[in-house]
């Protein structure tokens, strides 16, 4: 499989979404004490 | 919806009039509400019967168009399973929003000021200003504080908390509606969602804060200028200013919001182009002629005098009474300045990150994993969405600079238009999907749609916004469920307070009605330590406003110790569970 700049573009996109997800989930977790 | 708007801004301001002049009881605000809505109706009638009748046809032509054929049934079970899913989420959060809403309140703030302000309003039959450094915030603009105390003289808290809750729908309609004007029905279901889901509304349409409120007279005023922008009328931009002065009268931070507005109608001033739809955005720099910035200006003159003219009473109200017509702003109680590490790039990026992912009041991540997608698309946009765009840009730029002591709910006001940029990219991703790939350019936004194309980045876009809708509706569902008991009548309200209210953090609540059975209507006690006076219903004066020569019979403390002056008086009560404390001197009257 040969790797391009297109698809580490496309990794990094999702890598993106995946690390935004992941903050959210664990702010929800250890400081969402004002929503609860 | 403009119309509801004003409406709701004329009501408010009725029960400052009666405040104003003296007569703020009960009994004047159930007549006053009795004849407004009676005369909406008599005015509206035609309306609302037409209104009435357009829901029936409506219903009727849907009946008949899934009953007609087999295809036509597949196509509306396409669109019906898109639909569904996403007003099924939307109902699934209103409902779980609205159980919060039926309980009593623990909000810090409304305990604080939103509510016992009106009902110190209430209380005393008129609108005045309270000195001190507690309820400072007595005389700024408080449209929604009007409501609250029309609110508590018909019912209470809770319908106060449900007005509040009803501004959450209100912001979702006009944002469907406004979002309408740039996509199909089924991609303008996407902004709302997306607005809905955020956690800061989910937990702000159980509780009666105010920033609902100007969320939507906000997303009303951005409406009136996009119609505005689109059409080149002026009566939108009154109508926009009228919307802005009303969000003003709200919250005075909304003043941030004229700013914006202000940027929005210099900026076309220096580009090539007019600002119309059919020309979008010229990238090219122009001083246009002096006739044309002479008209600019004056538009802009008339949006500002329109926005500061509807707060005006409450700013003359303020001046009378501090000498500052924005009280307590610019004071030793409220300091407001430039700090010049605010131009500090990476402090602004910093900023934004905890604001977007580290709030007390959590922002949907959604805005931040599509901001790549709409900064790579932003030249693909249409001249409508760069408009949004843009405005969202300034928003955060406004929200940066002017105070954020209030988290995530400061920048609540202009979520619905971040949402909006969402559903731009995703409809950017449906019409590309359907295009001819050969068609496509070379430009790096072409190639980041034929690799949404490619993977269906769309499907999974809109996969990850249910399922951060998900996420809310469980989460704040979990933290609605301690309401259930008590507004299933299972739990007493006295119980409920008592184990939910946070004593040793400024909350106070007779749990165990001593007070209600000590203090009569005669006597007075004068009150140290205490910060959320709304639970407390026995006749008091607060330390931070009491003056030379004001009586009391008893002194209660909370979390403080009685000064040494009343080192002499006699500790009568006193609870381990409020921290609350209550000293006598032999019951005689004592002037302060």
């Amino acid at each position: 499989m040969v790797i391009t700049s297109k698809k580490i573009s496309y990794l990094t996109f999702i890598l993106w979404i995946l690390f935004v997800l992941y903050q959210y989930i664990i702010h929800l977790v250890n400081r969402g004490e004002r929503c609860l | 919806m403009f119309v509801t708007a004003v409406l709701i801004g004329i009501y408010s301001y009725l029960i400052l009039a009666l405040g104003l002049i003296g007569v703020l009881y009960r009994q004047n605000i159930i007549i006053l509400t009795i004849i407004y809505i009676s005369v909406l109706i008599f005015l509206y009638r035609t309306y609302v019967i037409r209104s009435i009748y357009l829901v029936f046809e409506r219903v009727k032509r849907v009946e008949k168009l899934i009953g007609n054929s087999s295809r036509l049934r597949s196509n509306n079970k396409n669109v019906n399973i898109f639909t569904l899913v996403f007003l099924g989420l939307i109902i699934s959060q209103a409902f779980v929003n609205l159980i919060g809403s039926l309980g009593p309140e623990l909000g810090f703030d409304a305990l604080w000021y939103h509510l016992t302000i009106p009902k110190l309003y209430l209380d005393n039959h008129s609108i005045f200003y309270i000195p001190g450094g507690l309820l400072y915030y007595s005389v700024t603009p408080k449209l929604t504080e009007m409501l609250y105390a029309g609110a508590l003289a018909l019912n209470g808290d809770i319908l106060a908390k449900l007005i509040h809750f009803s501004f959450g729908l209100l912001s979702s309609i006009a944002l469907y509606k406004l979002s309408r004007s740039f996509f199909t029905p089924k991609i303008s279901l996407i902004p709302v969602v997306v607005f809905y889901s955020n956690l800061v509304v989910a937990w702000q349409s159980t509780t009666a804060y105010v920033d609902l409120a100007r969320t939507f007279f906000e997303i009303m005023a951005f409406w009136g200028f996009v119609n505005f922008w689109k059409k080149g009328e002026r009566k939108w931009l009154v109508e926009s200013a009228i919307m802005l002065g009303l969000a003003i009268s709200t919250k005075l931070l909304a003043l941030g919001s004229l700013i914006i507005f202000t940027v929005l109608l210099v900026y076309p001033l220096f580009f090539k182009n007019p600002p119309r739809r059919s020309h979008g955005f010229s990238a090219s720099w122009r001083i246009q002629p002096a006739t044309v910035r002479g008209a600019a200006i004056i538009k802009l003159f008339v949006y500002w005098v329109i926005c500061l003219l509807i707060p005006l009473p409450w700013f003359v109200f303020s001046f009378v009474n501090t000498g500052n017509p924005i009280y307590p702003f610019f004071t030793e109680i409220y300091k407001v300045g430039f700090d010049m590490e605010l131009l500090n790039p990476f402090r602004f990026i910093r900023e934004v990150w905890t604001m977007f992912m580290e709030s007390s009041d959590p922002i949907s991540p959604i805005y931040l994993m599509f901001l790549p997608l709409i900064v790579i698309l932003f030249k693909k946009f249409k001249p409508e969405i760069k408009l949004v765009a843009i405005y969202s840009f300034i928003a955060i730029v406004v929200w940066y600079v002017t105070p954020r002591t209030g988290g995530g709910r400061f920048i609540l006001p202009y979520l619905p238009a971040f949402s909006i940029l969402v559903a731009g990219v995703i409809d950017k991703m449906v019409i590309y999907s359907s295009r001819d790939p050969s068609a496509d350019g070379e430009s790096r936004s072409f190639k980041v749609l034929d690799f949404a194309r490619t993977i269906n980045l769309r499907f999974w876009c809109i996969g990850l916004i249910i399922f951060v809708s998900l996420i809310s509706i469980f989460y704040r569902g979990f933290a609605n469920s301690r309401y259930i008991p008590v507004v299933l009548g299972i739990q007493s309200k006295d119980n409920f307070l008592s184990k939910n209210l946070n004593f040793s953090f400024g909350d106070f609540y007779d749990t165990d009605g001593y007070f209600k059975k000590q203090i009569n209507p005669r006597d007075k006690v004068l009150l140290y330590g205490f910060h959320n006076l709304y639970y407390v219903d026995f006749p008091f004066i607060d330390s931070s406003w009491v003056k030379k020569g004001d009586s009391f019979n008893y002194i209660a403390t909370q979390n403080t110790s009685l000064p040494t002056r009343f080192k002499d008086w006699e500790l009568i009560y006193q609870n381990p569970k409020t921290l609350v404390k209550l000293y006598s001197k032999g019951g005689i009257k004592w002037g302060y």
